[in-house]
């Protein structure tokens, strides 16, 4: 068994156990939320990392994905887990929307159109009365397993990490097929990836398309999670930040920097939350954007990027 | 147009925007005073991000480029936030005198100044791109880095410099909205956005282009914002944005995107 | 005949840089493009790739009209090129390179490895093949564009001046690479200012100046020929 493999066995045990082992509430809470925020930043890996096509707005695949089940159990009171798919096929046609224009062209459009629809999203939902405007939506309140809704923290545990060990072995399995030689071709080089016949263009929707969906799934965990949802706490800035900075702290373009990146930092917001209290929140943005700033000026490749280095300089100087 | 995106664009013209209601709080300066003071201070501070950030930055991955500058409109905004708090601020709104009559229209003379102020520094820039020798260094630089450094120009210095003078331009632009608009942090987000819409809806790359587009903006959102609410004018704005990306995407006046 | 061009132009704002050109490839020719600097082989070349569209003129491939196509099609339709200045996958390894060209044709993962690695041997990169491609020397980077290339299936590469900055010894390995490749039945064209390399390799060669094409013919003939010697040394000093 090589170190790695241990490595990865001791953690994913670790997982495992955890909430028999924290048996606190607020412990198990942050134990869902490092979960979620895994998924989410795995999510946007696929195109953020492996493609490096920076969305600055994935908030609203996100934001979708929890507004769908609770639209539908506030306007029909049927069981929300139905329209998780439909949450995220939706999220994926969105994403389009983007895509679509932007893929085509040279320069920043990407990114900078993923930041207006955030913005457009989030004052459209907190305009509507229909959505719940700036109040939000409420889920189930009453104990139904079917409907994912529970009291404790622990059966949302389980299921999420299964949720993001099947997300995960899903990266994995695109990292080694067509997907992901052709992700990372692109990103290496368009130009040459065009000359070998690489449908850039459409491989670049299909791994939008795929982020989309999945970050809409993460989504909906949390709307189901914490049975509330406004337009601030899903397609704000702040979500679309966290996931960018889960995402790249761990190492954009890795199988597991997303959920090393989450391991790191929801417990330590949830921390600083906990003990500077709510006004914090203007804090916690400076905090991320010193982070963002000195991740991408001296180790862009994030922990595990970091983590590489200093492992080939210690074999080169051995 | 040197080919860096600049997400923090929007908080030099906050910054600008605090400068000025600093200056003139507590040290009592006029806006001849603070206008200029407010550019050179941005100036400075462009060259500091330039050299400090963007310079490594630029030798990275792309995916850090975008996000390097959007850490420092993060980093900005909240620092601002912190040490302001959200209220809103003004400067008296007679700086600048109130308003004038002119053909059958009110016009407010801050905002005369400001809309004047702004036609000349685009105008200058444009000028200092074309017809001057260190407008031409700048180009060559945003062409071909390597090659602008064989021919002894020394790129560096080039691009600081155009970084100080875009944010000496937003300061201007922020020193000037101090006179009429309201002063709080959350003003840099929604004009960078604003920005990036001129520039798109006028092609990159086009200084013309970004003054036909930015009355066409100006004008819609006021329209909008006019015939219903606020929220909805931004939402005009940026379903304007996505428009453009579909349907012209090289702008009104710029060059030919994507592809060769 | 493989690649027929037809009365190519390209022009750039008012400047011809390409002028009504012919060029004719068959399916086992090795044809050389030669010129002096700004003589147009390079923007000549673009248009065959896929980089540039001509502004008039037509390019037919096996009978398919290409004259707009973008570079994948080219791609799939059997085109494959090198870049002058190699652009390599720098953070994957060499066969990960070769594996995206690979899967152009390759249906699975295991026959895209396997053609990956046979491609790899044929170049001579067989004892690197999980090397990093940043980490390859010059030779050995023209080397894997070339098999990333090939690892497509292509029925003509086209070789943009593989051979620039290559010191002697790697030249005459570069030549005998490319004979191999010309040997497993792909047709070369190569742009070349090198003129030894030209003698060595093609069997036809095209010079242009001034974007038009001023001589075709065997390498013998061509350079014999007083205005191709004119075009080189006429107005500068050297070619």
């Amino acid at each position: 068994m090589t170190r790695a493999r241990i490595t990865l066995f001791v953690c994913a045990l670790a997982l495992a156990v955890y909430p028999l082992a924290i048996t606190s509430t607020f412990g198990q809470r942050v134990g869902v939320l490092v979960l979620l925020a895994a998924l989410s930043g795995t999510a946007w890996n696929i195109v953020g990392g492996y493609a490096e096509q920076v969305s600055i707005g994935h908030a609203v695949f996100y934001g979708i994905g929890a507004y769908a089940p609770l639209l539908f159990y506030t306007n029909v009171k049927g069981n929300p887990i139905l329209m998780i798919p439909v949450g995220m096929v939706l999220a994926a046609l969105v994403a389009l929307c983007v895509g679509i224009p932007t893929f085509r062209l040279r320069g920043h459009y990407f990114s900078m159109a993923t930041l207006a629809l955030g913005q457009l999203f989030l004052l459209g939902v907190t305009i509507a009365p229909a959505l719940g405007a700036a109040s939000g939506l409420s889920g189930p309140v009453e104990q139904n397993p079917w409907q994912l809704s529970m009291r404790s923290p622990v059966p949302y545990y389980y299921v999420f990490l299964v949720a993001l060990a099947l997300m995960i072995g899903l990266v994995a399995w695109l990292e080694r097929n067509r997907l992901g030689f052709y992700l990372r071709a692109i990103q290496a080089s368009e130009r040459a990836a065009r000359s070998l016949g690489v449908p850039v263009y459409r491989y670049k929707l299909i791994a939008l398309m795929i982020s989309a969906a999945c970050t809409a799934l993460a989504g909906s965990f949390y709307a189901l999670f914490v049975g509330f949802v406004n337009p601030e706490s899903v397609f704000g800035l702040l979500i679309s930040v966290q996931i960018v900075i889960v995402a790249t702290l761990g190492g954009a373009g890795t199988l597991y920097g997303p959920l090393l990146g989450a391991a790191i930092l929801v417990p330590t917001q949830e921390w600083a939350n906990a003990t500077f209290g709510g006004g914090g929140t203007g804090l916690s943005y400076v905090v991320y954007g010193a982070v963002i700033m000195v991740l991408t000026r001296f180790e862009p490749g994030g922990l595990l990027g970091l983590w590489k280095r200093l492992r080939i300089r210690a074999a080169a100087s051995a | 147009m040197m080919n860096v995106l600049n997400f923090a664009h929007g908080e030099f013209v906050t910054l600008g925007m605090f400068a000025a209601f600093l200056l003139f709080t507590f040290w009592h300066t006029g806006p001849l005073v603070f206008i200029p003071l407010a550019a050179i201070v941005l100036f400075a501070i462009g060259q500091l991000v330039y050299y400090a950030l963007i310079r490594d930055v630029m030798r990275g991955p792309m995916f850090a480029q975008i996000l390097a500058t959007f850490g420092l409109l993060l980093f900005i905004r909240y620092m601002l936030f912190w040490i302001f708090t959200p209220n809103y601020r003004t400067l008296p709104a007679t700086l600048l005198g109130g308003t004038a009559h002119l053909a059958g229209l009110y016009i407010s003379i801050p905002k005369l100044v400001a809309a004047l102020v702004a036609i000349a520094l685009t105008a200058g820039v444009y000028f200092l791109l074309v017809r001057t020798q260190i407008g031409s260094r700048m180009l060559a630089v945003a062409e071909d880095r390597e090659a602008a450094r064989l021919m002894g120009i020394d790129p560096d210095r080039v691009q600081a410099l155009a970084w100080g003078i875009s944010a000496a331009c937003a300061g201007v632009a922020g020193a000037l909205l101090a006179t009429f608009y309201y002063i709080s942090p959350d003003v840099g987000g929604t004009f960078v956005l604003f920005a990036f819409v001129a520039v798109t809806l006028g092609g990159f790359g086009s200084v013309p282009g970004a003054m036909l587009a930015g009355p066409i903006i100006g004008v819609v959102q006021v329209a909008a914002a006019y015939y219903t609410s606020p929220e909805l004018a931004e939402i005009a704005v940026f379903t304007m944005f996505i428009l453009v990306l579909w349907l012209r995407p090289q702008g009104l006046l710029g060059r030919s995107l994507g592809g060769t | 005949m493989l690649l027929q061009a037809r009365s190519l132009s390209k022009l750039f704002g008012g400047l011809a840089a390409v002028s009504d050109v012919s060029i004719d490839v068959g399916p086992h020719d090795i044809v050389g493009l030669i010129g002096p600097n700004g003589a147009g082989k390079s923007t000549l070349f673009n248009c065959l790739a896929g980089d540039y569209r001509p502004t008039k003129g037509s390019i037919v491939f096996d009978g398919v009209d290409i004259t707009r196509a973008e570079p994948e099609r080219r791609a799939r339709l059997g085109i494959g090129r090198t870049y002058q200045i190699p652009l390599a996958f720098g953070r994957m390894s060499v066969v990960d390179n070769v594996i995206v060209g690979a899967y152009l044709r390759a249906r699975t993962r295991a026959s895209a490895r396997a053609k990956a690695q046979e491609i790899i041997d044929l170049v001579g990169l067989g004892d690197r093949s999980e090397v990093l491609g940043a980490t390859l020397g010059t030779l050995g980077r023209k080397r894997l564009e070339i098999a990333r290339a090939l690892a497509t299936g292509p029925r003509v590469l086209l070789l943009d001046e593989t051979l620039a900055g290559l010191t002697p010894v790697e030249t005459r390995e570069a030549i005998d690479l490319i004979r191999r490749v010309h040997a497993s039945g792909v047709a070369i064209v190569i742009v070349e200012h090198v003129m030894e390399v030209i003698m060595a390799l093609a069997q036809r060669v095209v010079v242009m100046d001034e974007g038009k094409v001023i001589a075709s013919g065997s390498a013998v003939d061509v350079v014999r020929d007083p205005r191709v010697k004119e075009a080189y040394l006429g107005r500068r000093a050297q070619p």
